[in-house]
């Protein structure tokens, strides 16, 4: 009987033999080989974003991920109720999770961080697992957030740079196919495939961090002082386009103003007002309408078509020079410059300054601003438009052509990045691109003589910085309803752009507020433009361009420091 | 003292002459003589087997020590080798976990020295204000040099690394 079932044994065992050897080894080797062998994703260490001197904005730093395989969790209730409290989720959502399909990778809670994960871990729960995944951060919070936008939970990038350079922040994950034990170590000498995963390119952004922070803290105060909605502010360096801070907050009542989701400066237009008197003068100027030094005699109103235009406050018909016009910030005279030069030639310049058109940045989302074809220009369009009223832009391209009057004639074109750092750490400088010319040297450096008396004798007084010169212009605009065709009675737009020091640019601010009490621009607007100018020349230790108003006094060094000990 | 013996000399042999074969005669050896005992090949088999089993085992030892050092060696390079593995795979584990720390402290670096950061322990906590006007020192009388603003450097204002201090790092990661 025992001969039997020892010859039946050796029987099985040696069918059992010649079928693992003979009929189907391969499908065995195959079979034992995709047990042990391990397909581990490498995920791509996203690019960061620098500021110009190297301080990163945004950057993804590894963390762990929590995540099960429902069927080798052994008490999906008690593991529901031990993890829940770590995780800090809801105690039935887990459950939920954990019994609720026929997967075998669950996700339970995404890039947490080290501590909850070490809590996790400690647990020791079966079918519970961790792996890494990358997560973005910003160091500097909300600084630029509009700017330097969003990415999902899986890395991409949904708004912003992030989403603009996605292609090239995102890098390629790699994979390692590895042998492993049943304890989940390697099997020493078997197979083992790496393909390591590519990082992302970083970017070296034009944008300075201490310059974006101030920036932003300047604006918000005055959105604060002035009860306004809102506000945008630009800083460029005018010669190279290169955008140095850019920044827009919003206040909803009662709170404190906070950056805006989107890059309003690039996606929002406004109606710029008289500040877009800089192209009427110039196109007047480049076209040889009127010198500055000419005298011209202006009402205080003016009729055009149905409309009757008028200055912002009643003054007798007067003699007044052409930069007096500018100066004063005139819409009628203004309107009677534009309408001696005629429309199709201010219409065409409105395009060289850069308007209805994309800047050229390609950020997501910019709007090209809103100017109506010549052709469809009403009968009273000469009036407002010469104004800078029926028309939309967005802050950059005003700023842009604010610029070519800095920029002896020549309008660069707007950059926001400065290079790109490839994986292997090389940097690659990003060309700028040509700048196109838009008006004549004379006429550049005639305008910026005027719109230097416009600071310093004209509207824009309060843009005025101690130690330099500055140009700008002031504006102040009515807001179109979004209810009717026409403009809120009361709403206005307090716009204020300008360059220092005046006869060697530096830089060129813009400073928009929305709805401010009061709405002047030059009351609201200016001010913050002498804060964010202030700052900026300090910072890139401009010398002052004019001799001081004092007299030369002692001071000990602790005075020459940003703060100073209360 | 006893008289040395003088060595006895030994015969020696007188030279043999070979015979001068005397014409007619037949050689003595082959002159027919008594019949000899015929020749048999001697049976050494068992000579050989014993020889060959010497050899055969001979081999089988030198075989079986063969067998049994290769299969040592084997086990003490396998042996070696998971051991290496483990240890590989304890330092691959160290070196990310090392990356990621590297990782979570650059982060925490770029947080300290941000603006918002730096001005809130500035006000908060050291109790330091703007200044409220800014003095310009003007260059003093033969000076040829350029006014300076007041004012700090801009590594100094911005808190900033040079881009070569932070370019190393980034092909690294």
């Amino acid at each position: 009987m025992l001969l039997v079932a020892m010859l039946m044994a050796f029987a099985g065992v040696s069918v059992r033999l010649t079928h693992l050897q003979l009929l189907a080894p391969e499908a065995h080797a195959e079979r034992g080989m995709a047990q042990r062998l391990r397909t581990v994703e490498l995920p791509a260490q996203r690019g960061s974003l620098f500021d110009r001197n190297g301080n990163e904005l945004a950057m993804s730093v590894p963390q762990q991920t929590v995540w099960a395989d429902p069927r080798l969790v052994t008490d999906p209730t008690t593991t529901a109720a031990e993890l829940a409290p770590v995780l800090d989720m809801d105690e039935a959502k887990v459950l939920e999770r954990l019994v609720g399909g026929d997967s075998r990778f669950v996700y339970l809670a995404r890039q947490i961080d080290g501590d909850r994960a070490a809590a996790v871990e400690s647990l020791d729960l079966d079918g519970i697992n961790l792996r890494e995944e990358p997560r973005r951060f910003r160091p500097a919070g909300d600084l630029a957030a509009g700017l330097l936008g969003e990415v999902d939970v899986d890395g991409g990038g949904v708004s912003g740079l992030e989403l603009q350079y996605d292609e090239r922040l995102v890098g390629e994950p790699g994979e390692l196919l590895v042998e492993r034990g049943a304890a989940g170590g390697t099997i020493a000498g078997g197979e083992k495939r790496l393909q390591p995963a590519v990082r992302g390119d970083d970017l070296v952004l034009t944008i300075d961090r201490s310059l974006q922070y101030e920036v932003e803290r300047s604006l918000s105060q005055q959105v604060v002082t002035t009860d306004a909605d809102g506000g945008m502010a630009v800083v460029m360096d005018p010669r190279s386009g290169e955008i140095l801070a850019m920044a827009s907050v919003e206040a909803e009542p009662g709170a404190t103003p906070g950056p805006t989701a989107d890059n309003a400066t690039l996606t929002d237009v406004f109606e710029p007002g008289s500040v877009a008197k800089v192209v009427t003068f110039g196109a007047v100027a480049e076209e040889g309408v009127a010198e500055p030094d000419d005298v011209m005699v202006v009402p205080d109103s003016l009729r055009v078509g149905p409309k009757t235009f008028t200055d912002s406050s009643s003054h007798p018909t007067e003699p007044m020079t052409v930069a007096e016009v500018l100066g004063q910030s005139s819409n009628v005279g203004t309107i009677m410059l534009a309408r001696e030069m005629g429309k199709e030639r201010l219409g065409g310049y409105l395009g060289r300054f850069g308007f209805g058109e994309p800047t050229g940045l390609d950020f997501p989302g910019e709007t090209p601003g809103i100017i109506p074809p010549v052709e469809d220009w009403a009968s009273t369009s000469i009036g407002s438009i010469a104004i800078g009223q029926g028309i939309a832009v967005n802050a950059v391209q005003m700023l842009g052509a604010l610029n070519v009057m800095a920029n002896d004639g020549v309008r660069a074109q707007p950059r926001l990045v400065r290079s790109v750092v490839d994986p292997s750490g090389e940097e690659h400088p990003v060309a700028a691109a040509e700048g196109a010319r838009v008006v004549s040297e004379e006429t550049a450096a005639k305008m910026a003589t005027m719109l230097e008396a416009a600071v310093s004798d004209g509207t824009g007084l309060n843009a005025r910085v101690e130690g330099y010169t500055v140009a700008g212009k002031t504006g102040t605009a009515r807001k179109p309803s979004t209810e009717f065709r026409g403009y809120e009675s009361g709403a206005y737009t307090s716009v204020f752009a300008g360059f220092v020091p005046a006869e060697d640019p530096q830089l060129s601010i813009i400073v928009i507020l929305d709805e401010a009490h009061p709405y002047y621009g030059g009351v609201v607007a200016a001010p913050v433009f002498a804060e964010i100018a202030e700052y900026g020349l300090r910072l890139l230790s401009v010398p002052p361009t004019v001799a001081p108003p004092t007299e030369p006094v002692e001071v000990a060094p602790s005075a020459d420091d940003v703060m100073t000990q209360d | 003292m006893s008289p040395v013996p003088a060595p006895a000399r030994l015969p020696v042999p007188a030279p043999v002459r070979p015979r001068r074969a005397v014409p007619g005669s037949v050689p003595e050896h082959l002159r027919p003589s008594a019949p000899r005992p015929r020749l048999r090949l001697v049976d050494n088999t068992r000579l050989e087997q014993a020889t060959r089993r010497r050899r055969a085992r001979r081999l089988g030892i030198t075989a079986a020590v063969l067998a049994v050092a290769s299969l040592m060696a084997l086990a003490a390079t396998h042996a070696m080798l998971v051991s290496n593995q483990v240890r590989l795979d304890a330092l691959e584990a160290q070196a990310a976990q090392a990356q990621g720390r590297h990782q979570a402290l650059r982060l925490e670096v770029a947080t300290l020295e941000s603006p918002a950061r730096v001005v809130s322990v500035a006000t908060e906590r050291l109790g330091m204000v703007p200044p409220e006007v800014v003095t310009y020192l003007p260059p003093v009388a033969g000076d040829q040099g350029e006014p300076r603003p007041s004012g700090p450097t801009p590594e100094v204002a911005s808190g900033a690394l040079p881009w070569g201090a932070v370019k190393p790092y980034l092909g690294s990661l």
